[in-house]
């Protein structure tokens, strides 16, 4: 912990900041600053917010994506379609998907992926919760979103054989060329998905 | 500092920060090396998937004067092994032998041959052969390169050809008639006849044709249990990846 050129309460909140994610000792000295000049109302609507973050949040109890609630908004949506369930590895990537706005069924979240290296093995992650969804749900497809990564790929490949036994219909997202992308810049590997998976037009 | 190339192959990577990502790879000619590429996570750089485990690359990297870290200037894929990513099996053996290639490189001098015995059972696991021969016979070959090879020829306190019922000595790191057993000074795991007898020839075959061997389930497992037993021993603490092995092993076929 630096000893610090700020009297003692201002430099616990510039420590504070700084382990947040790319947030340097610059940046969290500037937005300490920011804070000590706010009004009162302003930094205590902060503190409240953060404090009913921590006691509030909490995971949805079918797909274990963030909730304030025994469901998460999209579980309790009705106007989901519940037959299609999309398998991501963690909250983010679920953001990430809702954010592009186009897949309408429902989600899982595993809470990691299969990783060796890691001692990360198929039971530390919800891999039971999701079957145990999979009659009651009605689900008819399951689409696997995980990272085209080793450990991604390595859980996708799981999955998709477990899936498979339980006579479930399995896919999962297009591996290839990133939008704006250039081909003369792509590895072979990325190339070789990229036509393995084409589409007609 | 001028750039250095080298053929090598990762065995561990890991994100650092918002967008970099720490890599160690295993290089024929500079054994174990860590190094650093900034931003591959964000940027169009076009080698983040060549920093993906298990991977057969060309690397080009340039060592950073008073850091831990060198620097990836690039880093050009040769083989992502595609295969061992369809089985966890596979997965789980190949993460045991990269562990245990980058654990036993720091000691010795045999790096070429480690690499080369590395290279050679990722291409076998790839290929679909028996992940559970593969890694019994791979086990033992790396302890033998890191000079920890266990005495298989000859009984360590009789000096003949050891005669069953068979154990192995864990501190000794050898085996051990039946009737010499009361002057053995370590810890004994009991080992069948026919163990031996693979685990002999693992350690003298040619690299090339190690993939030749078939470890039935029993001798799998007592394979497993020696080289743990034995690794354990030598470096106080368990591979990583053994755990992972035991998460994803059916479940106890029971005792022989
Ligand atoms: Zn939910
Ligand atoms: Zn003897």
């Amino acid at each position: 912990m630096p000893k610090g050129i700020y009297p003692a309460p201002l430099q616990k909140v510039v420590n504070c900041l700084s382990k947040w994610p790319g947030i340097g000792e610059k940046t969290a000295a500037r937005l300490a600053l920011y804070l000590l000049r706010a009004s009162t109302a302003e930094v205590a609507e902060l503190t409240q917010a953060l404090t009913a973050l921590k006691d509030k949040i909490r995971l949805c109890s079918r797909c274990f994506a963030f909730a304030d609630q025994e469901l998460c908004p999209i579980c309790a949506d009705p106007d989901r379609y519940q037959g299609q369930l999309c398998v991501v590895a963690d909250p983010g990537d679920l953001l990430a998907l809702e954010r592009a706005g186009f897949f309408a069924g429902v989600y899982h979240v595993l809470g990691g992926l299969i990783s060796p290296l890691e001692g990360v093995g198929p039971e530390d992650l919800r891999i039971a919760e999701l079957f145990s969804r999979l009659e009651p749900e009605n689900i008819k497809e399951v689409v696997l979103a995980l990272n085209p990564s080793l450990e991604g790929e390595s859980t996708t490949a799981y999955l998709s054989e477990q899936l498979r036994q339980r006579g479930i219909k399995v896919t999962r997202i297009a591996y290839g060329i990133p939008m704006g992308g250039d081909l003369k810049y792509c590895d072979q590997q990325t190339l070789k998905e990229a036509l393995r998976h084409r589409v007609e037009t | 500092m001028p750039a250095r190339k080298t053929p090598a192959i990762v065995i561990r990577s890991r994100d650092y920060g918002e967008a970099d990502r720490i890599v160690t790879f295993l290089s024929p000619e500079v054994g174990r090396l860590t190094a650093i590429a900034k931003g591959a996570r964000k940027s169009k750089r076009r080698f983040l998937n060549s920093l993906e485990p298990f991977s057969r690359v060309n690397l080009i990297y340039t060592e950073r004067p008073n850091r831990d870290l060198g620097r990836i200037d690039n880093c050009e894929l040769v083989s992502s092994y595609p295969g061992l990513r369809q089985d966890l099996q596979r997965l789980g053996v190949a993460a045991c032998l990269s562990e245990l290639a980058g654990e036993i490189v720091g000691t010795q001098e045999n790096v070429p041959e480690t690499f080369a015995a590395l290279e050679l059972a990722l291409n076998l696991l790839d290929q679909g052969l028996s992940p559970e021969s593969l890694l019994c016979s791979f086990l033992f070959r790396f302890l033998a390169l890191a000079g920890y090879g266990p005495r298989w020829q000859a009984c360590l306190v009789c000096q003949q050809v050891p005669r069953g019922p068979l154990w192995f000595d864990i501190d000794q790191g050898g085996v051990i008639c039946g009737s010499c057993t009361t002057k053995a000074s370590g810890r004994l795991y009991p080992l069948q006849v026919g163990t031996w007898k693979l685990l002999r020839r693992a350690q003298t075959l040619p690299l090339a044709k190690l993939s030749r061997l078939r470890f039935d389930p029993w001798a799998q497992k007592q394979c497993l249990g020696l080289a743990q037993g034995f690794i354990h021993h030598h470096w106080g603490r368990d591979l990583r990846s053994f755990k992972f092995l035991e998460k994803i092993s059916p479940r106890d076929p029971g005792d022989p």
